[in-house]
């Protein structure tokens, strides 16, 4: 070989040496480079703004391929580990919580968190075993020696991970912790504004609730929602010591034959519901969370808030219950009656058929009048506690009106009920109680004698009126011929009374069914304010012939189709003098003076005498305004019917000028509470264009249209 | 069609028509019979069998390429067809700038479970992991030794969302391969062949089964040019700062080349020198540059925030030398000589090669033994054998059977 030859050897051995010496130089650089921006790249992806799972999906997965490994994964927990974000796993294989990790990985500290290593000598757990990894590098996530979790990348190549990897993977493995516990913090403080969101929204929708068994309902589930627990019950204890289940939830929310002994057996939680006081209830919780537990903080709150809805849902059925009372008699009251009246007929009462007895005091007035109101007082509570001992237990006693009582009674026949009614009326005067006192008693039977409340309670207040007018001290069926003689004697126009209707309807057919709903509305309005049964009696009478002074009023005026002149007008407004006129000649005295006065107001701008205030008599007040609500709902030829809640307005409107206030305040509740039930139907407004006969010219303001409602 | 170069070290193929032989065929027409002839050439007298695979590449300038296709699967009979477009293709006997080629992969001693799915609003992990499923479903159980082949769209979106999908389904035991579609020079659209379909938009996963190791190779030749350039400012696919300042302006100072910013042709302009990422293996991860926004640079794949880039350079027999090694590294994975081979090259080299595109085949070819060869020149390469993210530009990428 020539020297040149050697040379060009030479020299190619050392382009060959070179070429080597410059790829080993770029492989080092290159990893130096790698390595110097490892964990800055580590960090910028952990800042992306992603949700918790993505974040710890997309760090397992860039770690694992910055450090060349074909497995990482992320175990998150303390003592039990769960796969939260992984690289190069099987999803058909992936490992169940909690996740084995060789014992020495569980060891590592802040100080020495990692641990890098040939798969044989530090040992894989078997659920990577399986991916034949020859090199491993367990990183123990800790901050403030609060341990996180466990990363674990693997390396299937010949490849370890040399020193200062660990070094990397150690720095690497603190801020991975720290992102994870800022996210753990963020998810946690999001978790609890979202519970004390839904805890906002418990504690107004609990405000808003009275009714005790949606309160119990509402904890339940919101305690079965909000803390683990296999089952949850509420208890209430409406009397002390004497708890009632109200509501539960879950499988074995029964389980309760321990309920009362403390300690509570192991698995079950008593927390007892208590105010000031005393204990309103219980909530039992079987398999609770720990005492220690963020959800045992919940369920604390969660039952203070039960006992305060719990304490409020007694209270206001207590309150409930005592408005529904006679605070004298401690009876069910009037509300009460017309409330569970109504109810029965919707619902139906057991037995279907049922029978309304009215009792009233006879000479209740006189009572007062001779011995004093305390002795009146205690006649109604000894006439109500002979009530209450002569009823059934299935039977409802009600005081409806001053010393007017109801019981309601299911299942009786018509005799039936007339022998417990007598049997009432004799132990009512059996009494002593060093005065005479006895009742009168009326019985209307349904579906016999009416199937609708108006007329089942009109039957049994005129069998009420017969038994009155028979002598007192008695009891009658509104079947018996007594009464319907009555009633066929009004209705046709027999007797003093039928006479004078059959009058008024020959004159306006209109007028009359109108006076008879402003009579059914009078009583009642009248009886709550507590006039006694004579007097409403003669309220009754009033009312049903108020417009009797138009009998006497000129046809063509009467039937006038167009606005009244103002000598007309004052031709119709004779109409109440010539109604009392003609009650007088029929010796209706007190009806007369009703009649008379129904078209006067209490601020004096009434007619024919101007009264004013007391001045002008309670009945003759209720007719007014009675007589003004009803004609307002009438279809008039020159204007259409007011709406309900129109002529109410206008009631409330010119209360304390037109109308007494005391009268409309109750008329406005009669109506409402007529308003409330089906059957208390007004009678279809009838167009009484026939007896149109006057339009007021002085004035067309609202109080003016009010006033002409009705002449 | 152009002939290769032989050379003393090529190995004769031996077809023994009374078994089924991976083989390859090739047509420069571009037409339903040109897929009829490519198959034909692969099957070389044979006639394939239900379970067996025909892989079709074919240019993305061919004209009628369903037709193209039809005419594939007319041909290959019982045979699955899959396959899609390239920036030319090629085998060990031929390259093929318009035209097509076929490999002929018979169920003999491995089984091909072949499905796609479509992204759902632009969900490519998704798309991925569900062909990945279906298919390893369709392949069924039996052999030791697996790999899944993907095949998608050139320009979908970030293919890196592909190897994650994928990734969920093969864990880090079974490698994946396969590359992004082809577009041609002119950005055409890509096309992918599968159950019979020509479909645009589709990720395409073929779980391969098989009796025996197969192959995975990857390597690109580039070499880094110039300092360290820190990622100041990316999200995704785009670098918006290099060291702090606007990343185009850097990048072309660093290069020292004065090029008129033009948005549609400055791909190709920068097609010679893309960015190199290092990677833990003391290699690089080479990213090419598709364009420009604001300054910054839009790259051929994902380049972290805080990472380092490096201008990369390349000759023809470093590139060369590259596709070499990767032939070296998939034939070292095998038991015995490989059987026949689909490769994936980067279109990116095409222009570096020159003259010398041709070798790369025959590099390659020489290096697996001989054995049969069917490529195509694309947008992207997947390939993940160990530690790898799998998604690569600018490589060669290579499955041995």
């Amino acid at each position: 070989m020539s020297d040149s030859q050697d040379v060009e050897v030479r020299l190619r051995g050392e382009l060959v040496e070179l070429q080597q010496q410059l790829e080993r130089s770029e492989r080092q650089t290159s990893q130096t480079l790698l390595r110097a921006t490892r964990l800055a790249q580590v960090i910028a992806i952990l800042g992306q703004g992603e949700e918790f799972e993505e974040m710890l999906s997309r760090a397992a997965t860039e770690v694992a391929n910055l450090f060349s490994a074909d497995v990482g994964a992320l175990l998150l927990g303390h003592r039990e580990l769960c796969l939260e974000g992984q690289w190069g796993l099987d999803p058909e294989e992936l490992p169940a919580a909690p996740v084995l990790v060789p014992a020495c990985v569980m060891d590592l500290s802040a100080t020495e968190s990692v641990r890098c290593g040939p798969a044989v000598e530090l040992g894989v757990p078997p659920w990577l075993a399986s991916y034949d990894v020859r090199h491993v590098a367990w990183v123990k996530l800790i901050v403030e020696e609060e341990p996180l979790g466990v990363m674990v990348l693997a390396r299937c190549a010949d490849e370890p991970f040399d020193r200062s990897e660990g070094q990397e993977l150690r720095a690497i493995g603190y801020r991975i912790a720290l992102a994870i516990q800022n996210r753990q913090l963020q998810r946690g403080l999001r978790r609890q504004v979202a519970q004390l969101r839904r805890l906002h929204h418990l504690t107004i929708e609990l405000a808003g609730k009275l009714d005790l068994d949606e309160v119990g309902d509402c904890i339940v589930q919101t305690i079965a929602r909000e803390v683990p627990g296999s089952a949850v019950a509420v208890y209430v204890a409406q009397t002390p010591g004497d708890l009632e289940l109200l509501a539960q939830a879950g499988e074995s929310a029964t389980r309760t034959s321990w309920l009362g002994q403390l300690p509570p057996p192991p698995g079950e939680a008593f927390l007892p519901l208590e105010n000031a006081s005393a204990r309103v209830g219980a909530v039992l919780l079987s398999d609770p969370p720990s005492n220690d537990s963020e959800a045992y903080e919940v369920l604390t709150h969660l039952v203070d808030l039960a006992g305060l809805a719990i304490q409020k849902a007694i209270l206001y059925e207590r309150t409930r219950e005592q408005a529904r009372r006679d605070s004298l008699t401690g009876l069910l009251g009037h509300r009460a009656f017309h409330e569970d009246l109504e109810h029965g007929l919707r619902e139906g009462l057991p037995g279907h058929d049922f029978s309304l007895v009215l009792v009233d005091i006879d000479d209740f007035k006189q009572i007062n009048d001779l011995y004093g109101h305390p002795a009146g007082d205690d006649a109604l509570c000894q006439v109500a506690d002979t009530l209450r001992r002569e009823v059934r237990s299935m039977d409802s006693v009600f005081r409806i009106g001053g010393e007017e009582f109801s019981i309601v009674m299911p299942g009786l026949s018509a005799s039936d009920s007339r022998r417990a009614a007598e049997r009432i009326r004799e132990s009512v005067a059996r009494l002593s109680i060093g005065l005479p006192l006895t009742v009168s008693i009326g019985i209307a039977n349904y579906p016999a004698d009416a199937g609708e409340r108006d007329t089942l309670i009109a039957g049994a207040d005129r069998a009420l009126y017969v038994a009155k007018r028979s002598g007192k001290n008695r009891t009658v069926l509104a079947s018996e011929d007594g009464v319907e003689e009555h009633d066929r004697r009004f209705a046709n126009g027999d007797g003093e009374l039928g006479m004078l209707t059959r009058l008024l309807q020959r004159k306006d057919a209109d007028t009359a069914g109108h006076s008879a709903h402003v009579a059914a509305i009078a009583v009642e309005v009248g009886r709550t304010l507590g006039i006694h049964d004579d007097a409403l009696q003669d309220l009754r009478v009033a009312a049903q012939l108020h417009d009797l002074g138009k009998a006497g009023i000129p046809d063509e005026i009467l039937n006038k189709p167009t606005a009244l002149t103002a000598a007309e007008y004052e031709v119709v407004k004779t109409h109440p003098q010539l109604g009392a006129a003609l009650l007088r000649l029929w010796s209706l005295a007190t009806p007369a003076r009703i009649v008379l006065e129904h078209h006067e107001r209490v601020d004096g701008s009434g007619y024919p005498a101007g009264l004013s205030g007391c001045e002008i008599s309670l009945e003759a007040r209720i007719l007014h305004a009675v007589d003004g609500y009803v004609a307002m709902t009438l279809d008039r030829p020159y204007r259409a019917a007011m709406s309900t809640e129109s002529a109410i307005e206008e009631l409330y409107r010119h209360s304390g000028s037109q109308f007494d206030p005391e009268v409309v305040a109750v008329l406005l509740s009669v109506l409402q509470r007529r308003l409330r039930t089906p059957h208390d139907r007004q009678p279809k407004a009838t167009s009484v264009a026939s007896s149109r006969t006057e339009t007021n010219p002085a004035t067309d303001s609202a109080a003016a249209s009010l006033a002409s409602a009705n002449r | 069609m152009a002939r290769l170069p032989s050379t003393e070290t090529e190995a004769q193929p031996i077809v023994d028509p009374m078994r089924p032989r991976f083989g390859v065929g090739s047509s420069c027409m571009s037409s339903r019979e040109s897929g009829r002839e490519a198959v034909r050439s692969a099957l070389c007298g044979r006639r394939a069998a239900p379970g067996d695979l025909v892989v079709l590449f074919a240019s993305a300038d061919a004209d009628e390429v369903a037709e193209l296709h039809a005419g594939a699967v007319e041909e290959a009979g019982d045979a699955q067809v899959v396959g899609c477009t390239g920036d030319g293709v090629f085998t060990q006997d031929a390259m093929v700038p318009q035209g097509c080629a076929a490999a002929y992969l018979p169920a003999e001693d491995a089984c091909f479970g072949v499905a796609y799915a479509e992204p759902e609003d632009e969900d490519l992990v998704g798309a991925a992991r569900r062909a990945a499923e279906l298919a390893r479903r369709r392949a069924g159980a039996g052999f030791e030794h697996s790999v899944l082949m993907v095949l998608t769209p050139g320009r979908i979106g970030d293919q890196r969302e592909v190897v994650r999908g994928a990734y969920q389904v093969t864990g880090a035991r079974v490698p994946i391969v396969g590359c992004a579609a082809g577009t041609g020079p002119q950005l055409l659209d890509t096309h992918l062949f599968v159950e019979g379909r020509t479909l645009p938009r589709a990720v395409v996963a073929v779980w391969i089964n098989s009796r025996r190791p197969l192959g995975v190779g990857v390597r690109h030749g580039w070499r880094p040019l110039g300092r360290p350039l820190l990622v100041t400012r990316a999200e995704g696919n785009m670098i918006y700062e290099l060291d702090g300042r606007p990343a185009l302006e850097v990048y072309l100072a660093e290069r020292c080349a004065e090029i008129e910013i033009d948005r549609e042709a400055l791909s190709g302009k920068l097609m010679d020198r893309p960015l190199g990422l290092p990677n833990s293996s003391g290699r690089y991860d080479v990213r090419h540059i598709l364009g420009e926004q604001d300054g910054g640079m839009r790259m051929f794949g994902y380049v972290p925030e805080q990472s380092v880039v490096q201008v990369m350079a390349g000759d023809a027999s470093q590139l060369l030398g590259g596709a070499r090694q990767a032939a070296v590294e998939a034939a070292a994975q095998l038991e015995r000589a490989p059987r026949g081979s689909l490769v994936f090259s980067c279109a990116a080299r095409v222009p570096v090669l020159g003259d010398r595109l041709g070798e790369e085949a025959r590099e390659i070819f020489r290096a697996l033994h001989g054995a049969p060869l069917c490529g195509l020149f694309t947008f992207g390469e997947f390939a993940r054998v160990t530690g790898s993210t799998g998604f690569h530009n600018a490589t060669v990428s290579i499955l041995s059977l």
